[in-house]
């Protein structure tokens, strides 16, 4: 399967011999019928329907109609009740854009025109069950009236919209194929074109979603409220958080057309708030029908969200800007739409293209309006059971990611102590160490350790900082908050019970009232801690935890204290 | 790796014999080789290497040398 790039998006697509392998092996799917009604040949659309509907679980089974006699179709007496997939073209309303009839001489009635495309899709209202696809291809020029044709152009676009149509791309219409086959489509984009097909049958139709879910860091605002502070993170109009000032505008216009907004974030309950209790946000604390914020996985805090308020998972669109956190709740809740924020300003078109699709509302009611207070007077607070996130472990494994280790010096100590004088979430014990400081704790033997993180989808930079002392004990020890979830911190300590002799690892542990990611992976690894020190039996944590160290390619010293001891 | 597509997209649309050589192969002597397999074979050509066949150009692939030909004349193609 490769993908091909259609209008800027990416798109996965069959070959021609792809779909020929996925058509040819026997299944027991079941069978949808359908219509497809078209006036051009649909005959090498067929295989890639085939294989389309194959890919989304049944096999297809549909009639079409005979060449260039879809207008006739459209006036005479249905004779199936089957469900009509209409793949349409300009010249499908209008018989003298045809280019196959070359260009009409007659005088063309601007008013009579605009009728006629009115009445073509007045009389489509006759099927009960249907699906309207268009494809404006450009068409044979039916007046020298170049702006009246411009208009005509829109206007019929416009029609089908209004329609309820899925207009697809003018790409996948080619002259060529038309004119010497009757085919108008273009043999490179079959597949996303038998895609379009596949998904317009009705059991891919959806009501329209009910729930916007949406993360904070790096959506709400750019920043992370937790790391930074509240003071450095932007959301206004005049900032580098410009694309989240919109988006927050457009939350609250959703919120008035009567879509729940709720909030569900990994991080502390009273940082994530902080942002909306000081003012600095456009959609305030009380427009949130809920907020969920604790360190538990997404998933887990989604499923008790849908719990309070008694909604299928079904009608939510859930809004990430980090990838593993989107994959988690895509596995655990396959149900959920889930929706990756844009990192560039160049995407947030196609993104709020995507959301006006997702709650697509014809019209708004008073009731509508009032349903996030309607909402809030059921929603009641309760405590998130812990829940384990889904295992992404496969998907963690396709993520090909690197981890590279360097035993730091005076010439690089840079950026690892600031990720410790920065880092709050996963940070041993919250202590802070300056240049000065660094240089003394080398000349006292110690080895300050930075872990950088690359993945097939680009570069993390440095993302984990350790300090071990001469004795070998780890007095500094942080992880940054973008690659929560990767088992870095697995990957790190097993590295180190690699390289050291002793059968236990002691800790500087302090708990701060931020570090709660840490005090829970203490948990969660089998440390144990007493009052004064916090240890970790290595023999039992290698054995149970190995696997992890997997999950990376490892590159640079593995070897952290033999060089210094 | 090119030609042995376009093999395979012949041994596919004219449900040939994995053998056949296909130096042999044209609309000539393979009786499936009709109007409807021709769109066949031109849609899997424009599918498989991303092309715009033009309908002048689409007559002219009767062959599998023919279509090779074709080939090496567009070097987009890889």
């Amino acid at each position: 399967m490769g993908i091909i790039a259609l209008k800027g998006l990416n798109v996965m697509s069959l070959s021609f011999l792809e779909a020929s392998k996925i058509v040819v092996a026997d299944n027991n799917l079941p069978t949808e019928d359908f219509v497809l009604a078209a006036s051009g040949q649909t005959e090498k659309l067929a295989l890639f329907i085939k294989a389309a509907s194959i890919q989304q679980g049944f096999n297809s089974s549909y009639k079409t109609l005979p060449f260039n006699t879809l207008q006739q179709y459209v006036v005479s007496p249905a004779t199936t009740d089957a469900h009509h997939i209409f793949l349409l073209f300009p010249w499908d309303v209008l018989p003298d854009m045809d280019w196959r009839s070359g260009v009409t001489t007659s005088e063309i009635n601007e008013g009579a025109v605009f009728q006629a495309i009115d009445d073509f899709i007045e009389k489509l209202a006759r099927f009960s069950s249907k699906s309207l696809l268009y494809i404006p291809a450009p068409a044979a020029p039916v007046t020298c009236n170049y702006h009246f044709s411009m208009a005509l152009v829109h206007h019929l676009q416009a029609s089908f919209f209004k329609a309820g149509a899925t207009v697809l791309p003018a790409d996948f219409f080619s002259l060529a194929s038309y004119l010497s086959s009757g085919s108008p489509f273009a043999g490179k984009f079959l597949s996303p074109l038998a895609d379009a097909v596949v998904s317009a049958l009705p059991r891919h139709s959806t009501a329209p979603k009910k729930v916007l879910v949406t993360d904070f860091d790096n959506v709400m605002w750019r920043g992370v409220v937790g790391e930074d502070g509240v003071d450095a993170i932007q959301c206004s109009n005049e900032s580098a958080g410009y694309i989240h000032y919109i988006y927050q505008s457009y939350l609250l216009k959703l919120k008035s057309q009567g879509v729940l907004i709720a909030g569900v974030t990994r991080n502390d309950h009273e940082d994530a708030l902080l942002p909306f209790r000081q003012g600095v946000t456009l959609f305030k604390e009380h427009d949130f029908v809920s907020l969920q914020a604790s360190y538990q996985s997404k998933s887990a805090q989604i499923k008790a969200l849908c719990s309070n308020l008694n909604i299928s998972m079904d009608s939510i669109v859930f809004v990430d800007d980090n990838l593993l956190e989107l994959e988690e709740v895509r596995q655990a809740l396959p149900a959920v739409e889930c929706r990756m924020f844009p990192g560039r300003s160049e995407d947030a078109p196609g993104f709020f293209a995507f959301l006006q699709q997702q709650f697509n509302f014809i019209q708004i009611t008073n009731e509508d309006r009032q349903r996030t207070e309607f909402y809030k007077t059921r929603f009641k607070a309760t405590e998130i059971s812990y829940l384990p996130g889904a295992d992404i472990t496969d998907y963690l494994r396709s993520l090909e990611m690197v981890l590279t280790v360097t035993k730091c010096d005076a010439s690089n100590y840079s950026r690892p102590l600031q990720l410790i004088n920065k880092a709050n979430q996963f940070n041993l014990n919250g202590v802070r160490v300056g240049e000065d400081q660094m240089r003394d704790l080398i000349a006292s033997g110690a080895a300050l350790y930075s872990y950088s993180l690359a993945d097939k989808f680009g570069d993390h930079g440095q993302i984990c900082s350790i300090i071990v002392s001469e004795q070998g004990v780890v007095s500094h020890f942080v992880i940054s908050c973008r690659v929560f979830q990767r088992k870095v911190e697995y990957a790190v300590l097993l590295l180190l019970a690699d390289a050291i002799s002793a059968d236990t690892l002691m800790f500087d542990y302090y708990k701060t009232d931020k570090n709660i990611p840490f005090q829970m992976f203490i948990s969660e690894a089998g440390f144990s801690l007493s009052d004064d020190e916090l240890l970790l039996d290595l023999e039992p944590f290698v054995n149970k935890n190995r696997a992890y160290l997997e999950l990376f390619n490892i590159d640079g010293a593995l070897l952290p204290l033999s060089e210094g001891s | 790796m090119r030609n042995e597509t376009v093999k395979e997209i012949l041994i596919v649309v004219l449900e040939l014999d994995p053998g056949t050589p296909m130096d042999q192969v044209s609309s000539e002597n393979i009786a499936l080789w009709d109007s409807m397999r021709q769109l066949s074979i031109v849609t899997a050509l424009e599918s498989e290497f991303g092309l715009f066949i033009d309908a002048a150009e689409a007559v002219t692939l009767t062959s599998y040398n023919n279509i090779i030909n074709f080939l090496e004349s567009h070097p987009e193609v890889g």
